[in-house]
């Protein structure tokens, strides 16, 4: 939202020049926004196949995995 | 090099007020002890105001010049580092009472201030074995036999990686003689895939928390004492990242591997239920930032990367202090055990909230420095890295940032009701706190201490202040989503397995196999050799001794030594399966034998 309002009145300085093809990717309103959500989103639910996956254990084990 | 200013004494080693420090708590016992921990960072401290830039000094060690003590503008401001760790470190372990971890922790900081200062790698790696035995006693103090095996496990990597040090030392030695052992850059020989070079990657890696040899941080962490990690995070992995930024500016595959570290350790730190391994995840993912930020290599990058090293000790030993304090109250880090003790620990809710936002939120230490790592990736063109640094930079603040307050402090009623933590740990707490808030406003402070002084960097521009709020902001949004709607994954009671699989478990596989394979074949052998092969032998010879005097017996009858008939066959018989016999008849078998060799030998 913030960006969205800040991208009409002001001149992103972008964190690339204009000559590389994120420039416009990047100056987009929100994209900052929508790539924090995303991404995070993803995290989660990736993260959450790498505990189990169809309710198969992947990599979560009981605690006393290493002492039995 | 620098061109050498004034010769040092040797007695005036910056690390040395450290390391009296740590001999004197080693000797004294009680409350005294605890004030070598306050007193030793301070005269260090002051003592590191005084030193010139560009002096250096010798120490003649197994007949070599070593060059001792090399000041520049990065051992300088290391050093400063790990004089600040150590003091908020001790204020924070004042309590403790344990003689060998508060004399250990004084000596691991003054190794970690040697290695900053050395100016050579022989230097180098003496005081590198310095860190790797000083600072296990951080975890086995802890006392139990999971943080003793876990002491093991850690030595092991770290002794490993002293020896991958020396070797590559060695070969350097070996191909350019002493002129190898400058602490100059060797990204020109890692890309030229010299074994030394990569002997010694491999040496800083372990250190480093390289992807794949990261384990024993989460493993160590996990399991040392409540004020271990304080120590732990401050000195290990950035002594790594200042000898990386010595020695492969600018290598490539640095990029490669920080932007792995930055990403997949915070898969793990979702599902993972300690807190204290969250925060070692976030830290592996911190380290990324400087290893890319190494390995892009620019003057401005290098920069970034030594800025935040600086930053990152402050805000991630400010969060182990908080989780430290948990442990000591509560006795519990589990997430799944944890929650709402924000009513009862409420300073030190408060500084967790302050840690956690310092790692990325503008007017905090993690921002000013974050910052010109990821513009910097960005002027060099890095697309996909940039992407990742910043995918990095949100999902660390989802973890660091907002998991490990939230579980621990609010989420639900754990039914607990610890007292807040000691005073000299929330004065401790208080410092790092302070020290995240004043140079996030006032970032030219740290600047004009780096190398190159940050070449006029602002991270306080308007845009960048603005697009890095909104990705925390939706990061944070996220994390909100999708716990009101139940889908963020629940904390269990649980481990999870790393890399940690391969030794533990397919070591073990390894060993056992090795077991019953070697001691099979021995067995085995046992069976054919000894007791086979030699014992046919004996009874052969045992019994081809009574069929030869059986043979014989016609003859020796005829001359009349034995008794005749069947009598006199028997006394032969055992005679010879007992292999006694009369003397004079072992004398005369003597004599014939003794005649035919003679015999055998003269013609």
């Amino acid at each position: 939202m913030i960006d969205l309002v800040f991208s009409l009145a002001w001149h992103k300085h972008a964190a690339f020049s204009e000559d590389v093809s994120l420039h416009a990717l990047e100056t987009l309103p929100g994209f900052y926004g929508l790539f924090g959500f995303l991404t995070c989103g993803g995290l989660v639910v990736l993260a959450k196949f790498m505990r189990e996956w169809r309710g198969k254990k992947i990599l979560m084990r009981k605690e006393d995995y290493w002492e039995s | 090099m620098t061109l050498l200013g004034s010769t040092l004494e040797i007695g005036s080693h910056p690390a040395l007020t450290l390391l009296i420090g740590g001999l004197v708590a080693g000797v004294l016992r009680g409350r005294h002890a605890s004030f070598a921990l306050v007193l030793a960072p301070l005269f260090g401290l002051s003592y590191l105001a005084t030193l010139e830039v560009g002096s250096s000094s010798t120490l003649s060690l197994f007949g070599y010049e070593t060059l001792f003590v090399m000041v520049d503008e990065q051992a300088k401001l290391f050093g400063y580092l790990f004089h600040i760790a150590a003091l908020v470190a001790g204020v924070y372990s004042f309590h403790v009472r344990d003689p060998w971890q508060i004399s250990m922790s004084l000596l691991y900081a003054a190794s970690a201030v040697g290695v900053a200062f050395a100016g050579d790698l022989l230097s180098l790696f003496l005081w590198w074995e310095g860190l790797a035995i000083t600072s296990v006693f951080q975890i086995w103090g802890r006392r139990t036999k999971r943080a003793e095996e876990a002491g093991f496990r850690y030595l092991f990597f770290h002794i490993s990686s002293g020896l991958l040090l020396l070797a590559g030392i060695l070969i350097l030695y070996h191909n350019n003689g002493a002129d190898g052992l400058a602490l100059s850059p060797l990204t020109d020989e890692l890309e030229a895939g010299e074994l030394s070079a990569l002997l010694i990657l491999l040496a800083v890696g372990i250190k480093a928390a390289f992807p794949g040899l990261h384990v024993w941080l989460k493993d160590g962490y996990a399991e040392a004492t409540h004020s271990g990690p304080v120590w732990l995070c401050a000195f290990t992995t950035k002594c790594a990242v200042c000898v990386l930024a010595r020695l492969f500016p600018g290598a490539e595959v640095l990029i490669v591997i920080g932007t792995i570290m930055a990403i997949f350790p915070l898969f793990y730190a979702v599902i993972e239920n300690d807190l204290r391994r969250v925060l070692c995840y976030s830290k592996i993912n911190q380290i990324g930032f400087m290893v890319v930020a190494i390995g892009i290599g620019t003057d401005l990058a290098i920069d970034g990367a030594i800025a935040h090293a600086f930053n990152h000790v402050l805000y991630k030993s400010l969060l182990f202090m908080c989780l430290g304090a948990v442990i000591f109250r509560t006795g519990e880090i589990r997430a799944s055990h944890l929650g709402g003790l924000f009513k009862y620990m409420p300073w030190t809710t408060g500084f967790t909230i302050i840690g956690s936002i310092a790692i990325s939120f503008p007017l905090f230490c993690g921002f000013v420095s974050k910052s010109i790592i990821i513009t910097e990736v960005a002027r060099n063109g890095h697309v996909l890295v940039w992407m990742c640094l910043l995918f990095g930079s949100a999902g660390v603040f989802h973890q660091a940032g907002i998991k490990i307050p939230f579980f621990t402090f609010f989420a639900r009623d754990s039914g607990r009701h610890p007292k807040e933590a000691p005073v000299n740990m929330l004065i401790a707490m208080g410092m790092a706190s302070f020290l995240c808030l004043f140079i996030g406003c006032n970032p030219q402070w740290l600047y004009e201490q780096l190398p190159n002084g940050a070449a006029g960097y602002n991270p306080y521009d308007a845009t960048h202040i603005i697009t890095q709020l909104e990705i925390l902001f939706f990061s944070g949004l996220s994390f909100v989503l999708l716990y009101v709607f139940g889908k963020y994954p629940p904390s269990l009671s649980s481990l999870n397995l790393d890399i940690d699989w391969i030794y533990r478990k397919l070591g073990h596989g390894l060993l056992s196999f090795g077991d019953r394979f070697w001691n099979g074949l021995n067995d085995k052998t046992h069976q054919l050799l000894v007791t086979g092969l030699t014992g046919g032998i004996s009874t052969f010879l045992k019994q081809g001794q009574v069929h030869t005097m059986n043979t014989l017996y016609p003859i020796i009858e005829k001359v009349g030594l034995v008794e005749n008939g069947l009598k006199g066959k028997e006394h032969l018989r055992r005679r010879s399966s007992l292999g006694v016999h009369p003397v004079g008849w072992s004398a005369l078998i003597c004599m014939v034998f003794f005649l035919f060799f003679l015999i055998l030998i003269i013609f």
